[in-house]
């Protein structure tokens, strides 16, 4: 069985947006949608146009989440320009600690992607800030992204990356379009890094969290009820991997209904003796 | 490789922390307030932080020493546990770690001293009993020893305490904590150890039995008593065998004198804490074995159970005598 990753983007605006629409060959998806959306043919990646700010970026994730009926293993990661203290114009720092204005409460993205890019911590803000004082990064979208996003996937699946656009010796106000795009164009090579490593555990998640294809084969010949399709998907885990190769519907051929499916699976179980010198 | 590394900002100061923390040069430090904003997030996914767990140093504020729960013992009337450390490094599919937390992250408590009193007071409040205090239940408690020095710092301790008994149940073949003091006499280094196969299988990143056991006879030669951990049981195809083999090997290596005590338990777990790990490794082949449902605990079948404890308690007396065996049966 073949197991496919899901990466959903959220990009605040449409310069942020181009050179990775650009790179991965995305399409417009229709154009009734409430925000700008973009997939590419394989429905493996999605992106979302959210706006600026908080709310925008929330509200843009739920609506990519419905709107491109993302699986739980789905990657969420967010990338954007963001203002920093430290000055240092066109870096690349992926988020392991947010906070925000209005919250006394930090937020940590999970760090299990192993990266040569920088972590950074990152506040968000409600209204443009040009006081920078000692702040690593400050945005306006992170903290909103990143508490929708975790709802849907877990926080090793969300990722936010930053790219410093604008800081004490670079004034906010000369950011134009292209220069917003030179930005990412210029740090893409990264952000696909990190795309790929995402991409590989979301993998890795949706081999576990797939139901096993012979199940709906099963439930299809014989009616189960809710609680029998429990404990089918549970036997069937099991009896394939006892049984790797072997067909489960060759198996259960027999069977006369739901009941004896789940007997018969049981009692074969029940006699397995693992051969741990072939594992 | 650890390389993100949450501190408590209480202990940020603290000689141990500095200790740990520049072990580590470089790695990303986060200053956090409490470990259980990291720890008990919701929404994490300890499958993949097991791929790269980060470590978080925090201060233990009370239940430093916890009673033992029912059904785990090597004689004594009192038994206790204390865990400077949740999680561990290695990734036994067995292990009811993966059920207990939802993160893999490894939490170490930096204020060992108040582990230290807690022990005091214990010993102090059963002075007529024969007190137990295991280490390594929440974690192995020599796997990190390099970093954490926890072995080292309270090793001495109890040399204070003669009439205390101090276990460390490890899997690990670290020695310097054992090499580098004087042979306590009331403390056992115990080893958890099952046939090669099935470790090979379940005991991800641990090191092998083979160099377990080479490891338990150089212990044994400086003198320190030993615990041999025959726990959990694991089913499958020729288990009598496998047993037999390890069973002799082990006894054929280990001279008796050296050998402290033996337990031996069956695979046991609390359902809901089953559930959680099965959703975790849907896959796994331990899973795919004769496990039962039976009341509040998923266990081989009570035939298998009583099959596999009967054989390894015959095989035990063939090299020691009964009173040094103990069978542990951790209850649902």
């Amino acid at each position: 069985m073949n197991y496919h990753p899901a990466i959903r983007w959220v990009v605040a605006l449409k310069p942020e947006a181009q050179p990775i629409i650009n790179t991965l060959g995305l399409s417009l998806c229709k154009k009734e949608n409430e925000y700008p959306t973009y997939m590419d043919r394989s429905g493996e990646h999605w992106l979302v146009i959210s706006g600026i700010g908080k709310t925008n970026t929330a509200d843009a994730v739920v609506y990519l989440n419905k709107k491109s009926t993302a699986p739980p293993w789905a990657a969420w990661i967010n990338v954007g320009i963001a203002g920093s203290g430290l000055g240092d114009y066109g870096e690349i720092y992926m988020v392991d600690r947010i906070s925000c204005e209005m919250s006394s409460n930090s937020l940590y993205p999970g760090v299990a992607v192993s990266t040569e890019i920088p972590r950074s911590s990152l506040l968000t803000v409600n209204q443009p800030k040009t006081d920078y004082q000692e702040q690593e990064l400050i945005d306006m979208e992170g903290y909103g992204f990143y508490e929708a996003a975790n709802k849907f996937s877990c926080r090793e699946l969300v990722a936010i990356l930053k790219i410093v656009s604008d800081g004490p010796n670079s004034n906010v106000r000369e950011l134009t379009r292209k220069k917003i795009s030179a930005l990412i164009s210029n740090n893409i090579s990264k952000i696909l890094e990190i795309v790929s490593s995402l991409s590989e555990l979301s993998t890795f998640e949706a081999q576990r969290l797939t139901i096993p294809g012979e199940c709906h084969e099963v439930m299809k010949k014989w009616h189960f009820t809710v609680s029998q399709k429990h404990q089918l998907i549970y036997l069937v885990h099991r009896w394939k991997t006892a049984f790797s190769g072997a067909s489960l519907i060759y198996t259960l051929g027999h069977c006369k209904n739901a009941g004896s499916v789940i007997k018969y699976l049981s009692q074969e179980i029940e006699e397995t003796e693992i051969d741990w010198g072939q594992i | 490789m650890i390389d993100t590394i949450y501190v408590e900002n209480d202990i940020r100061q603290h000689q141990r922390t500095l200790k740990i923390l520049s072990r580590f040069k470089p790695v990303r430090t986060i200053v956090i307030e409490r470990f259980g904003e990291i720890f008990n997030q919701r929404r994490q996914n300890y499958r993949i932080q097991k791929k790269n767990p980060a470590l978080i140093l925090a201060r233990k504020h009370n239940g430093h020493v916890l009673e033992a729960p029912k059904g785990f013992g090597i004689g004594g009337t009192k038994n206790f546990y204390f865990s400077h450390m949740y999680n561990c490094v290695y990734d036994c599919r067995y292990c009811f770690l993966q059920g207990m937390y939802s993160s893999a992250n490894y939490v170490v408590f930096v204020n060992y001293e108040d582990f230290d009193k807690q022990i005091e007071a214990t010993i102090k409040r059963y002075p007529d009993e024969k007190v137990t205090f295991f280490s390594g239940y929440d974690c192995d408690s020599l796997a990190l020893e390099n970093i954490t020095g926890f072995a080292q710092h309270i090793l001495p301790n109890f040399g204070n305490y003669p009439t205390a008994l101090l276990e460390f149940r490890t899997k690990s073949v670290q020695v310097i904590p054992f090499t580098s003091v004087t042979v306590q006499p009331n403390c056992i280094i115990a080893y958890s150890l099952m046939p090669d196969q099935m470790s090979a299988a379940l005991d991800h990143r641990a090191p092998s039995v083979k160099r377990r056991i080479e490891v338990i006879c150089q212990l044994a030669r400086l003198g320190w008593k030993i615990g041999l951990r025959f726990d959990p049981l694991i089913h499958g195809l020729d288990w009598k065998i496998q047993y037999k083999d390890l069973i002799e090997c082990v006894f054929g290596k280990i001279p008796r004198e050296a050998i402290h005590s033996v337990s031996f338990g069956p695979l046991r777990f609390p359902k809901a804490m089953y559930r959680k790990i099965f959703k975790l490794y849907p896959d796994e082949m331990l899973f795919a074995g004769p496990l039962d449902e039976m009341g509040s605990i998923v266990s081989y079948n009570g035939d298998i159970e009583n099959e596999m404890t009967d054989f390894c308690r015959q095989m035990f007396a063939k090299f020691i005598p009964d009173s040094i065996v103990f069978q542990c049966t951790p209850e649902g």
